[in-house]
Parts: structure tokens; sequence; C-alpha cells
């Protein structure tokens, strides 16, 4: 992993310009995971993830965190933008793993005052935050290494209907317009005075700033379909296709899926480790 | 109300994903039924971020504050659309910035699109698009309450079916009335700001209430 780079990330963790991960990361142009087929990335993604959300055994927890590690290690991230990404673990993860070792379970293994902490709901705890984690890293490592449109462009050669990429494209490319003309707004709201706070007559200024964004977008849209028709949109592309498959490409997705069903097949203690 | 990766048990995140992949091809074959979507996907993408910016908007609700959904609105205005949108929404939420999950994503999309859907038909059942603001907004509050009720009933759901079975019942049952308690401000919340921009879109563009 490299220990240094110029982190290009936007408000909205959007791609730079210049081939840059989803979120802005800048790669070493000989990061193996960048040079990956993105087609079967997305093919080995699933299949680790998959194997991940099967654990059911605490055990299996370090060989889950070596996957993600072991990505790492071929993404050219640096460590610190990936410790970065996981400052915002969800509320309901948090909640579960504070909830859970002190509900849940038969066998007290510890007693603090009122609370006693059980081995069940330890272990599951620990599950629950190990899968996370696994999930987590290993996707955002993946999905990091190649712009987030090439993603999406590959997900449509494998077979994602034309009608969901051209939507999720067009709405990655106007989320950041959308953004600014928000903060344009909020500010001119500011500057006459208003403040959020919880009163009646907030939620219709709110209200009324989101239609105003709704409208602006609607008149928006009409526009960008003409500008989109003129440019070809529709037209039947005869482009050759910007994906090729190379037998290391090949090699790589058979390495990711025997690593995915070696998992499966230890949780299923089909292989005794 | 999003589930994150890791709590759900794999034939949940199995049946949520042969779920939310039989509601997005029904949709898509409704969407191709009424004509060819060229024309409406650059205004349904552009009303999907909007959207996205929308729930990005803070609301000071003692003690930390919340989000705006606005899954019942989407479903309002987007109609057969209301799904995929939802879908990509969610899964460029879980790529950017790691809210919800990948492996949640079916499950996660079926607790807020299915309601999308639902208020959908209740805002427009027997409706008179020359109805006043005033009694649009009331539509738009039961369609905006309605589908976020819904969405936590099948948040609930959802939970209970993921997390393991030796769970005990009764911490668990305690669990959700904690959760459901903690939504309902953000229900009420939800129906007010969508009944006011239903009202506010029949004033100004009622156009925008008949779908994309």
């Amino acid at each position: 992993m490299s220990s240094r780079s110029p982190h290009k990330t936007d408000h909205w963790g959007q791609p730079g310009a210049s081939g840059d991960g989803a979120t802005g990361e800048r790669l070493p142009p000989k990061a193996l995971l960048q040079r990956w087929d993105p087609r079967c990335k997305m093919l080995g993604l699933l299949g680790l993830v998959l194997a991940i959300a099967m654990v059911n055994d605490p055990a299996l927890l370090p060989l889950v965190l070596a996957i993600p590690l072991l990505l790492a290690l071929f993404s050219g991230l640096s460590l610190s933008f990936i410790l970065r990404r996981l400052c915002y673990p969800s509320l309901l993860i948090v909640l579960l793993l504070l909830w859970l070792p002190f509900a849940v379970g038969d066998t007290p293994w510890r007693t603090f005052g009122p609370l006693t902490l059980y081995r069940e709901g330890l272990a599951a705890a620990l599950l629950i935050g190990g899968r996370f984690l696994g999930i987590v890293l290993t996707a955002m490592i993946v999905f990091n290494s190649t712009p987030l449109a090439t993603n999406l462009k590959a997900m449509r050669a494998l077979g994602l209907p034309w009608v969901m990429v051209d939507m999720a494209l067009l709405t990655l490319r106007y989320l950041q317009v959308l953004k600014r003309d928000l903060q344009q707004m909020r500010t001119a709201m500011r500057s006459r005075g208003w403040r959020n706070r919880l009163q009646p007559r907030n939620l219709k200024t709110i209200a009324w700033l989101t239609g105003s964004l709704l409208l602006r977008s609607h008149e928006r849209a009409d526009w960008i379909y003409r500008a989109m028709r003129l440019r070809g949109y529709g037209q039947s592309d005869h482009r050759p296709s910007e994906f090729k498959v190379g037998a290391m490409d090949l090699l790589l997705l058979g390495l990711t899926m025997a690593i995915a069903l070696l998992l499966a097949l230890f949780n299923l203690e089909l292989v005794v480790i | 109300m999003h589930i994150a990766d890791g709590i759900l048990q794999l034939p949940v995140v199995i049946g949520g994903f042969t779920g939310a992949g039989a509601v997005t091809w029904y949709s898509l074959h409704r969407i191709k039924h009424q004509g060819d979507p060229r024309e409406r996907i650059p205004r349904a993408a552009l009303l999907t971020a909007t959207f996205f910016v929308a729930s990005l908007i803070h609301l000071p609700l003692p003690p930390a504050g919340v989000h705006l959904v606005l899954n019942g609105l989407l479903g309002i205005m987007l109609g057969w659309f209301a799904f995929p949108a939802i879908l990509i929404g969610l899964f460029l939420q879980a790529v950017m910035f790691g809210h919800g999950g990948l492996t949640s994503l079916g499950v996660n999309s079926l607790i807020l699109g299915l309601p999308a859907l639902m208020a959908w038909q209740l805002f427009h059942w027997q409706r008179d698009v020359t109805a006043t603001p005033y009694r649009t907004g009331w539509r738009g509050l039961l369609a905006g309450s309605g589908a976020l009720s819904a969405s936590l009933v099948l948040f609930m759901v959802a939970l209970l079916l993921g997390l393991p079975t030796a769970f005990n019942r009764e911490s668990t049952l305690t669990a959700m009335a904690v959760i459901t308690a903690a939504h309902l401000p953000l229900v009420i919340m939800e129906g007010v700001v969508t009944g006011l921009l239903a009202a506010f879109l029949q004033r100004v563009k009622p156009a925008l209430l008949r779908g994309v």
C-alpha cells in the first residue's frame, strides 16, 4: 500500500478527471486492481461479499478480514484513505454492537453492576461487526480502484438493463450540479436571516426549498434530453466494446472465486481449518 | 432506515435481491409498456439526483437531528420509475458514502421502494387533478406519512428475519419498540413536508405531480 497520496476527493467523493478511483483517490499506474478488467472485478466482488455474508462462525473472522487486507495491498490505495472512509459506520451497526452483548444470550461472562455481558451476545456482535468490516472494506477497495462510471458500464456489459445504467450515469453526473444549487439556495436563505430551527414555519421553508429544486431540475431535464438527442443519444452504438479480457483477468477472477468458495466451504464445515 | 452490511443472514440477502430484481423487472416492463423511455430517463435521473440531494437536508430534531427520506414523494412524482430510482440512489449511497450496504441493497430497496409505489397509488387514487393545493396537500401528507410508516414496518420485518434466531425475544421486541418510537417524529415530519411540497407543486406546476 502506498503511504502517500494527493487526495482529490470532493464533497461527493466523485472521481477526478484523470482516471482516479471512484472517490478521487489517485492511484499508482501499476496497481494490479486498477488494471483488472472491471467486469471480472464486479463478478469477483459479488462472489467475495456473498461468501462473507455467509459466515456464521466467529473463528472465520480473521480470514474474512484478511480478504480486504490482501486486496488493499494490490489496490495502491493509502491506509489513511481507507481508514478515513470507515469514519462513518452505520448508526444501526453501532447500536447493535453495543446492545447485543448485554441483551442476548444465556451464559453470563462478566458483570458490570446491573449489566451482565453474555458470551452468545458477544459472539453475535463480533460476527456482525466482522462481516460488516469485511464487506464494507472489500467493496470500498474494489470500487475505488476504478472510476464509478466505468464500473457502471461494466455492469451494463454484464447484463444490467440499459435503462438502469443510463439513469445511474445521469444521476451521478447531476448530483454535483444539484448539490451546488442547494448550497447556493441555502446561502441565499441564510443571508436573509433564515436559521435551521425546529419550527413549523421552517418545515414550510424546507418544503418550498425542495420544491424549487425539483422545479429547476424538471426544467433542466427537458434541455438535457434535447442536447443528448442532438449528440446521438438513442442511436445504435457501433463502437467496439471498451473492455477486453485477458488471461491475467481470468486468472485473477478464478483466484477470487476460489477464495470465496474456500470461505463458503469453511463456513459449511466441509473443510476443516 | 438503512440496514448495513453484515447484519442480515444470507437467505434474507438472497431473498432481498430476488425480490428487488423481480420488482425492478416489473417496473421496467411497465415503463417500456408506456412507450420509449429515452425521453423520460433524463427527467427521472434528475429527479432521482434531486431526491438524493434533498434527503441530505438536516432537520434539527433533538437529540441529534434527522434527514428526510422522501420515498413517498419520490413515488408520487416518478410512478414506475420510483423503484429503479431508489435502487440506484441506494447503490450510489453505498458506493460513494458507505451508507447502507451492498449485500443489503436488495432488502433496503424493498424497504423504501415498495412503500414508494404504494404512495403513488394512494396519492393518485380517484384524484381530481384540478383539486385545490390544500386538498392536494392532505393527500401528500397521507402518502408521505403512509410510505414512511410502511417502510418502518418492512424495516422491522427485515431485521426480525435477518437477525440470528438465538436472539432473546423480549429484548428484541423492546429494541423494536424503541426504534419505532424514535422514528415516529420523523414519520410526522415526513408527512408534513410531503404535504407542503405536494401543495406547492400543485400551485406552481401541477404537471410535475402527474408522474414522469
